[in-house]
């Protein structure tokens, strides 16, 4: 399993270092590792979204997560890695080890800073709190084996940093004393005692559409995955049945393991005793049929010319581009609207924006464009500009131009095909399904109170991408 | 305190890091002493802090371990966290914790219990482990699950420092109760502990019987994702009984498919993947509809976050390899999206070209031509190629595959028609003699090559229709310009291409084959292009028509194999889903960590390294020079030199090294006793030099000292010189591991000295001659010798011969009295008949390891050299035993 894990800051620095089977990974393991992932950030020298400070969930693009590495004892180390707000978590790992293990318990980690620390928990989180992490570590690791990882558990055991807390300094110990029973019961995800004066229930039904639009705006390929998102503050232990209108819709799905498979398979409801807290309940990925007549709630047009303006005279060849981009909605988009039942509301479309990655040969971008609405970020370094529209007015008719120059030198003799880059999308329509995923139901058992329940559908762009030539 | 830098970070743990003064470590102390408890636990924290940015603060280790008594948990756990780092460089200091250790693993409260013993054995202190026993078998027992979770992990760290205390203590057959607990945490950890032993002991004491089959497969609904991980990965080890017994497990491994968590998926997978094998074709029905399970938990992994993917795909290529039907209608997935990361692109890419079809085809060439319009080189020419590779794979699509790479190669992006141009090749060489009227085009393009893959391939092409080109002569004429400069690949092709050209058209390429063969043969010095330049040739000159058959003749047609696993390989790999090694798509051998592989010696290894400081990396052998001293019997006084040959003394170690001594040294033998001798000139050693004692590393010759004191009698005072000796003996414990078959041991002897009067260690290395070995009691039988020296392959002989002796050395006579001397016995003497004046003598030495050598000796009258000739079984010792031999002339 893991020897050692090392967190390393957005330099390669490392912040945290654990080792846990009494072999001590030598610090140049982390060096070999740095050193190929800031290779692979330009080696191409074309476009990677890690040079870019627009796209999120960057990543080190050509270094697979899965790597060898020999020490300077010779030996070989598998190192496996991810990347999260900025930070790698390596697990260093001497022989034979499932890898999706490593990954899924890394990952697992990085969420667990999240829940203790806030949205990122990036260096300075880490720094900050750097001995509540090694609490952390100590108690999620033993020998390299993942021991406790429900955030409930945790939490028992070593109190979050409250605002409170912080106020108060190092005058209380962040550690409690009492073993937590969660730790003990047959359902490690749920405390034992948990009581609320208002109990309360709500779910989030969030549709991630993955699409593939060519430059018609046709589609050239669509996905759909869904996941519920919990937030439960219920007392005592409550036994919930989730039922849906029409679960034949979804293809497949996977659970928390709260849910009771069995009862799923036999009869397509989904029973559970919700952990206290947030939490996924399932994600699920909606049959491809379904979603067959999908037409993307808004469209993008796009214009994009390049003509080489002297004709070779000038020895520095150079030619002129132009990009138009006209955004709209659909008419007659599919997607279905669950709150309000009146088809002739407009949809509310939200978080619009839109990423074009210039090829790197366009000399500057900055200040290249304007639109008609919203604002305009550059990254100069990685050629790309977003759009932020936010929500989409299309009674302001939302246009972006663009001029810039390109160098065209004559190894990277370039048509206007090969420079047409994809945009990514992105938005997001509360209350609405795309695949018309709903709940019929939601009762508790085991408990006598009557909790206030609250379940919404939000449809949103996952990967969501135009061609453009 | 300088460390609250402002208001802002107070109460946030950043402080601690902020860099620290002088005199830290002391205030540091104080804090640790103090009686409040905040600035107790404050103080701990820094001190780790300061662990973590790789600082020592091992000096603080009896501070910090006195802050360990107390009921506070946090102060508790963190004492502990230091300790668990610095107990392996201050075991006897661990040792002052162990009451603690022992008092806390039966406090009240079991998180204490459990973290006692949790830290015990993660200190790997062998008496740690003594105590260590006693509480961690309450512990596998505790009446609370929490501490035996943590116990049963405990019982792993265990094994890894004294496997024989976990028999001993019987802790195996505890952890298989374990796997029966009615907390699943508690089995989870069970599982995991049974799994890890069996894995690195490599015996199975996982072993799954019906009764632990059961277990497994209720605890498999109530453990931790984590435990259901491994699990799974021993039911996958499994053999069930039969195709009955195999269904019953999958039915009730199959609900772990829709698992959230995709290590428990993959591990499902791999489950179900290889008891299919087992059910056999009777199912054929079960089997269908468990590809069918299979499909879509396959294709939510590609939701989950890019490193899953990554790994999922690696694995689901050797799948669809496997049982290609499982993902055969969910082509669409592994498209490609803009903003995957490239290792995660270029695996779908793989499994494209897998899953391409007659039905599919159309769409896939439109996806790969949207990637060959990408900005990532790699991917690009990635995508390129799969084009070329799908046109290889489907006939019927070739021509639309071709059609796309045309339109590719339009777009003049250099690296799009180079690749395009490697690919067609393929295509070619596929489908010979269809597609050639696509060769214009390619032609066009020429100058855009500057890749030797893609100029090789071009070249191909012009070669193979040579024909059907009007100027192809003209267009190698162009690439042989700069002949000498190209590539290996690019010249071996243009050989070949050219050879064609004259093949078909030998009345305009006449000078130009001339000239490449020229080229070829006489200007390049790269072996293969000169071989297969004179095979053309004397093929041309001797009977162009078998030329033609040759160079001309069919060629075996491809077909797309690449990146295609050999089927064993195959079905071993599905066995090892979710593992590194389907990761790397290599046999899980690769990945067997030898148990103590980290302590080779590196020793033995270089034996020819000059470096003395190797000394140092010590093999098992060697004693520890602190530990000498015994009973040394300075025997004989060091002065019994007589008027034998005199060893010739090598300056083995300079006075910097040794603290102003200068060492000669070499071997004799005197007395049948083998001998190092030492001299010592004392350069600048304030001190006397009067006792000393040795040491030898393994050695070629099993050499080891009889007593380890050396006494210099009288001794050696600043700026003069002493002579002392020291006896060896034969001892087959310091033979040195013998060397790479065919290569000669090394001669060297690695020794260590101290210097008892200054206390000072030097090393040298003294090359050992090899005639100090031979035995007084090594003569041979006659008839013995002649028997020996038949049987010995004359092969192995050594031959050499040994000019510019000395006047008079060459008689017979005196060489026989010599070597007599020296342990080196006479056989035979015979005149060499039909050369006159020639004599050859025969020698036979036995060394006191028991290695016998033969010797011939060629002498002839008024020359003062000799022939040598040697033969023995011991080859690697034959030429020290020549270049002995040869010494021994020259004396």
């Amino acid at each position: 399993m893991i020897q050692t894990l090392f967190l390393l800051s957005p330099t390669g620095e490392v912040l945290i270092e654990r080792h846990f089977r009494g072999v001590v990974t030598p610090r140049s393991v982390c060096d070999t590792f740095w050193d190929r992932a800031s290779q692979s950030v330009n080696h191409h020298g074309g476009l990677s979204t890690t040079t870019s400070i627009l796209l999120q969930d960057d990543h080190y693009d050509s270094i697979t997560p899965v790597m060898e590495i020999s020490s300077t004892t010779g030996s070989l180390l598998y190192v496996i890695s991810i990347l999260r707000d900025g930070l790698s978590y390596l697990a260093v790992c001497p022989a034979e080890v499932s890898p999706l293990l490593i990954l899924e318990f890394l990952h697992r980690i990085a969420d667990t800073l999240v829940d203790y620390f806030g949205n990122p928990a990036d260096e300075s989180t880490i720094k900050e709190n750097f001995s509540t992490v090694y609490q952390l570590l100590e108690e999620m690791m033993d020998y390299g084996w993942p021991l406790t990882t429900e955030g409930n558990a945790l939490k028992a055991m070593i109190r979050p940093p409250t605002v409170m807390s912080k106020l108060l300094a190092t005058s209380t110990s962040a550690v409690s004393d009492e073993l937590p029973s969660g730790t003990v019961s047959n359902m490690p995800w749920r405390a034992a005692g948990v009581h609320y004066n208002q109990n309360e229930i709500y779910m989030d039904i969030i549709e991630a559409v993955d699409a593939i639009v060519d430059a018609s705006g046709r589609l050239v390929s669509v996905d759909v995955s869904g996941s519920i998102q919990c937030q439960s503050h219920l007392s005592g232990i409550p036994d919930l049945l989730l039922t849906f209108k029409d679960p034949s819709l979804i293809d497949d799905c996977s659970f928390h393991p709260c849910v009771r498979y069995a009862r799923y398979e036999h009869d397509h409801v989904v029973s559970f005793v919700p952990p206290d807290g947030n939490f996924e309940l399932m994600r699920y990925r909606i049959k491809r049929d379904s979603v067959a007549n999908f037409t993307p709630p808004i469209y993008c047009h796009v214009q994009w010319n390049v003509a080489s303006t002297n004709e070779g005279n000038d020895p520095d060849d150079s030619s002129k581009g132009r990009i138009v981009l006209q955004m709209g909605l659909t008419p007659s988009s599919s997607l279905i609207l669950s709150a309000s039942r009146n088809k002739s509301q407009a949809l509310i479309v939200e978080d619009v924006a839109i990423t074009i990655p210039f090829p790197k040969s366009v000399r500057s971008i900055a200040n290249s464009c304007s639109a008609s609405v919203g604002s305009l970020i550059y990254d100069e370094a990685g050629k790309v500009v977003q759009w932020n529209l936010g929500k989409l007015d299309v009674t302001k008719k939302p246009q972006l131009t663009g001029q810039f120059t390109l160098n065209t030198t004559s190894d990277t003799a370039t048509t206007s095909m090969t420079m047409a880059p994809n945009l990514s999308m992105s938005w997001k329509i509360p209350l609405a399904s795309v695949s018309g995923l709903s709940v019929s139901g939601l009762s508790v058992q085991g408990e006598k109170y009557r909790p206030y329940k609250g379940v919404r559908n939000i449809t949103k762009s996952g990967m969501f991408q135009v061609r453009v030539g | 305190m300088a460390k609250f830098v402002g208001n802002n970070d107070k109460g946030s743990d950043s402080r601690f890091f902020t860099t620290q003064k002088k005199g830290e470590m002391h205030e540091l102390r104080m804090e640790l002493h103090s009686t409040d408890r905040n600035v107790k636990v404050d103080a701990v924290k820094k001190v780790i802090a300061s662990m973590t940015v790789g600082k020592d603060v091992s000096m603080l280790f009896t501070d910090v371990l006195n802050c360990v008594q107390t009921g506070n948990i946090e102060l508790k756990k963190l004492v502990y966290l230091y300790l668990i780092n610095y107990a392996k460089t201050q075991p006897e200091l661990t040792l002052l914790a162990v009451n603690t250790f022992v008092k806390d693993a039966s406090d009240a409260n079991p998180l204490i219990r459990a973290l006692a013993v949790r830290t015990m054995g993660c200190i790997r202190v062998d008496r740690i482990t003594e105590y260590l026993c006693e509480p961690l078998s309450r512990a596998l027992r505790d009446e609370d699950p929490y501490v035996r979770k943590t116990a049963a992990v405990c019982v792993a760290k265990l094994y890894d420092i004294a496997p024989e205390l976990v028999a001993e203590r019987g802790f195996l057959e505890i952890l298989h109760d374990l796997i029966s607990d009615s907390n699943p945490s508690v089995v989870a950890n069970g599982v995991a502990a049974l799994s890890e032993i069996a894995e690195t002991s490599g015996k199975d004491v996982m072993k799954i019987s019906a009764s632990v089959l059961q277990k497994l497969l209720a605890a498999l609904n109530e453990c931790t994702e984590w435990g259901q991980v491994f699990i799974l990965d021993s039911l996958a080890k499994y053999t069930p009984a039969d195709g009955r017994e195999a269904e019953g497990i999958i039915e009730r491994v199959t609900p772990r498919l829709q698992h959230a968590n995709s290590a428990v998926v993959m591990s499902a997978v791999k489950v179900i993947l290889s008891y299919m094998e087992l059910m056999g074709s009777q199912n054929s029905d079960v089997i269908r509809a468990l590809t069918r399970k299979l499909a879509p938990p396959l294709v939510t992994l590609l939701n989950s976050e890019p490193e899953i993917q990554y790994v999922a795909l690696r694995n689901i290529n050797l799948i669809v390899q496997k049982r290609p039907t499982i993902l055969e209608q969910e082509i669409k997935v592994f498209f490609c999206k803009y903003n995957d990361p490239i290792y995660v692109k270029m695996e779908k890419l793989e499994i494209i070209i897998k899953l391409v079809s007659e039905k599919n085809i159309d769409q896939v060439l439109l996806e790969l031509k949207e990637y060959a319009t990408e900005v990532d080189v790699d991917f690009v020419r990635k995508a390129v190629s799969a084009i070329g590779r799908c046109a290889v794979k489907l006939e019927r699509a070739a021509e639309r595959c071709i059609g796309v790479l045309l339109e590719l190669i339009q777009t003049k992006v250099n690296y799009v028609v180079q690749e395009s141009v490697i690919v067609i090749k393929d295509i070619f060489r596929r489908y010979p003699n269809r597609y050639e009227s696509i060769i214009a085009t390619l032609c066009d393009n020429l100058d855009t090559l500057d890749e030797p893959l893609a100029k090789a391939s071009m070249i191909w092409i012009i070669g193979e229709y040579a024909e059907r080109i009007d100027n192809a002569d003209e267009l190698l004429d162009t690439f042989l310009e700069t002949f000498e400069e190209e590539d290996p690949a690019v010249q071996l092709q243009l050989l070949s291409a050219t050879v064609k050209c004259f093949l078909k058209n030998p009345e305009d390429t006449q000078d130009m084959v001339q000239r490449v063969l020229d080229l070829a043969t006489e200007e390049s010095d790269n072996p293969d292009l000169r071989d297969r330049g004179f095979i053309y040739w004397r093929l041309l000159s001797t009977d162009p028509e078998a030329a033609k058959m040759v160079v001309l003749g069919d060629k075996p047609v491809i077909e797309d194999d690449t990146f295609k696993l050999d089927p064993s390989l195959l079905n071993v790999l599905i066995g090892q889903i979710a593992t590194l090694s389907s990761v790397y798509h290599k046999p899980p051998e690769s990945f067997v960590v030898r148990r103590g592989a980290g302590e080779t010696n590196e020793f033995d290894d270089d034996d020819d390294d000059d470096d003395d400081e190797d000394y140092e990396g010590g093999g098992e052998g060697e004693v520890d020079l602190l530990d000498m001293g015994g009973l040394g019997i300075a025997d004989g006084a060091g002065g019994a030199q007589s008027k034998e040959r005199q060893v010739p003394l090598q300056k083995v170690c300079g006075p910097e090294k040794s603290g102003g001594l200068e060492i000669s040294a070499g071997f004799t033998q005197r007395k049948r006793k083998i001998r190092l001798e030492i001299e010592i000139n004392n350069i600048s050693s304030a001190t006397e030099v009067a006792s000393l004692a040795i040491q030898l590393n393994k050695n070629s010759f099993s050499l080891s000292p009889a007593s380890q004191q050396i006494v210099c009698n009288p001794p050696v005072a600043k700026g003069s010189t002493g002579r002392t000796f020291c006896e060896l003996v034969i001892n087959a414990n310091m033979m040195a591991p013998p060397p790479a078959a065919g290569q000669p041991v090394s001669p060297q002897v690695q020794i260590a000295i101290k210097n008892m009067t200054s206390g000072t260690v030097f090393y040298f290395a003294v090359n050992c001659n090899f005639e100090a070995l031979f035995s007084a009691d090594g003569a041979m039988e006659r008839s013995a010798f002649i028997e020996s020296w038949k049987s010995i392959d004359d092969r192995s002989e050594l031959y050499g011969t040994v000019s510019d002796l000395p006047p008079g050395a060459a008689d017979i006579e005196s060489v026989q009295k010599k070597f007599l001397q020296n342990n080196v016995f006479f056989i035979a003497r015979r005149p060499v008949p039909g050369a006159e004046g020639q004599e050859v003598v025969y020698f036979s030495m036995r060394t006191v390891s028991e290695m016998e050598f033969l010797a011939e000796l060629t002498f002839k009258q008024g020359v003062n050299a000799c022939k040598v000739c040697l033969k023995t079984e011991n080859t690697a010792y034959g030429l020290l035993a020549k270049q002995a031999l040869e010494s021994l002339l020259r004396y």
